[in-house]
């Protein structure tokens, strides 16, 4: 234990954003022990808290150098913070009358070394991972819909001028580093897929749980039911899941109806991590060279105006 | 190369795209309709394996109406420039 007081019985669940955390939060929640309430952001927030900037010479700026000055060093610091967030954590979890709380966000998948500054090795880590090509298209989605790119998300966007390149770079960048916290933490971290969780519900929860250590195992089929049949706490969290009473799979493989011109520059930046995590890559035949790719638009163009029953009105 | 050669390739080639993306394999005829079944994009991408294919250019100088995986067939057949259907040579 390091210098926090406040007692950990949480996990955190680390993703990409648009993995389907909601849908796992609101099943976990359903069990009478844990509380898995919707985004809170104070795990998000507090690890925030802990990103310092460097100037000349190395010198770092920040809450947890500053206070150096004044006497009180970086385990001091970092343990209030984690005292505020594993409070407020048990705090909401006390008052929900159950036994752990297990925290989610939007943004834990960007924030991975802070929160294990943060929590060391106080808390589990559950490591969700979905296909690096249905996480991009769900995320330009869902920032059409709120309209914004969200925190750390910006950050790519600036970066990389093309918004499907920059959320396949956010997908590769944070599953690569959920990999090595799975490899560094291997009795604290657990990965699970999002298409098993989906397609396999009952197992994967299972597993899940055992790795909680709940007391109570009754069936995990009641989780699906009890959690996504009834409304529950709402608040932060995909709208989506609240559409369909049950658990359904109709999102997994929707980047197969994309355009391949568009897939091709994707799956070169999500495939060495889809095989990392044992997905198929996905490939994607000879480009077309610049004459080729102006004449499809072209003839692509063409096509839709006949099919829209235009082409005798030229 | 034959219409039933062309068609062959025709389903070939569209079945290569669905395969790579995990999507059921279709079975094309000549009286399979392409034009608002396959996407537009994607049947120019055909158009353009079939120019490759035929080393004929039906579409070079504008788009000619067309419905069927059997329509497409025959305009990348050779004699087809004979019968006036418009296919010049990509050499």
């Amino acid at each position: 234990m390091t210098a926090g007081h406040e007692c950990a019985t949480g996990t955190i669940v680390i993703s990409a954003p648009r993995s389907g955390t909601t849908v796992l939060r609101r099943m976990l929640d359903a069990h009478p022990e844990i509380s898995c309430p919707p985004d809170i952001n104070v795990t998000t927030h507090c690890a925030r808290m802990l990103r310092e900037e460097r100037v000349n010479g190395g010198l770092a700026m920040g809450m947890v150098s500053g206070p150096w000055f004044a006497g009180f060093d970086a385990p001091t610091v970092v343990g209030r913070v984690r005292d505020l967030a594993i409070g407020l954590n048990n705090e909401i979890r006390t008052s929900k009358g159950k036994q752990q709380w297990v925290e989610k966000s939007y943004f834990h998948g960007f924030l991975i070394d802070e929160i294990e500054q943060l929590y060391s090795t106080d808390c589990r880590y559950l490591c969700l991972v979905r296909h690096g090509l249905d996480v991009v298209y769900s995320m330009h989605e869902h920032c059409i819909k709120i309209g914004t790119y969200p925190g750390e998300l910006h950050e790519y966007v600036r970066r990389y001028n093309r918004p499907l390149e920059a959320f396949a770079h956010v997908w590769a960048d944070t599953v690569a580093r959920m990999r090595r916290l799975l490899q560094e933490q291997p009795g604290s971290a657990l990965k699970v897929r999002y298409e098993d969780l989906v397609t396999c519900p009952e197992q994967e929860l299972e597993r899940i749980l055992e790795f909680l250590g709940v007391e109570d195992k009754s069936d995990p089929g009641t989780l699906v039911s009890d959690g996504l049949g009834t409304l529950g706490d709402v608040g932060l969290g995909d709208w989506k899941t609240y559409q369909k009473p049950t658990l359904v799979s109709d999102s997994v493989g929707r980047w197969k109806s994309e355009d391949r011109e568009t897939l091709r520059p994707l799956a070169a930046i999500v495939n060495p991590e889809l095989v990392a995590w044992g997905y198929e890559p996905v490939t994607i035949p000879r480009p077309l060279t610049d004459e080729q790719a102006r004449r499809r638009l072209k003839m692509g163009l063409e096509i839709s105006w006949i099919q829209a029953g235009a082409g005798g009105q030229q | 190369m034959t219409k039933d050669d062309l068609i062959t390739a025709i389903e070939r080639v569209l079945n290569e795209n669905r395969t790579m993306m995990g999507l059921e394999e279709l079975v094309i005829g000549a009286d399979t309709q392409l034009v608002g079944e396959v996407d537009s994009l994607d049947l120019a991408s055909l158009i353009l394996e079939l120019e490759t294919m035929t080393e004929l250019a039906p579409f070079a100088d504008g788009m000619v109406p067309f419905a069927t995986a059997g329509d497409l067939a025959d305009l990348h057949l050779p004699d087809e420039i004979e019968r006036g259907g418009g296919a010049s040579s990509v050499a």
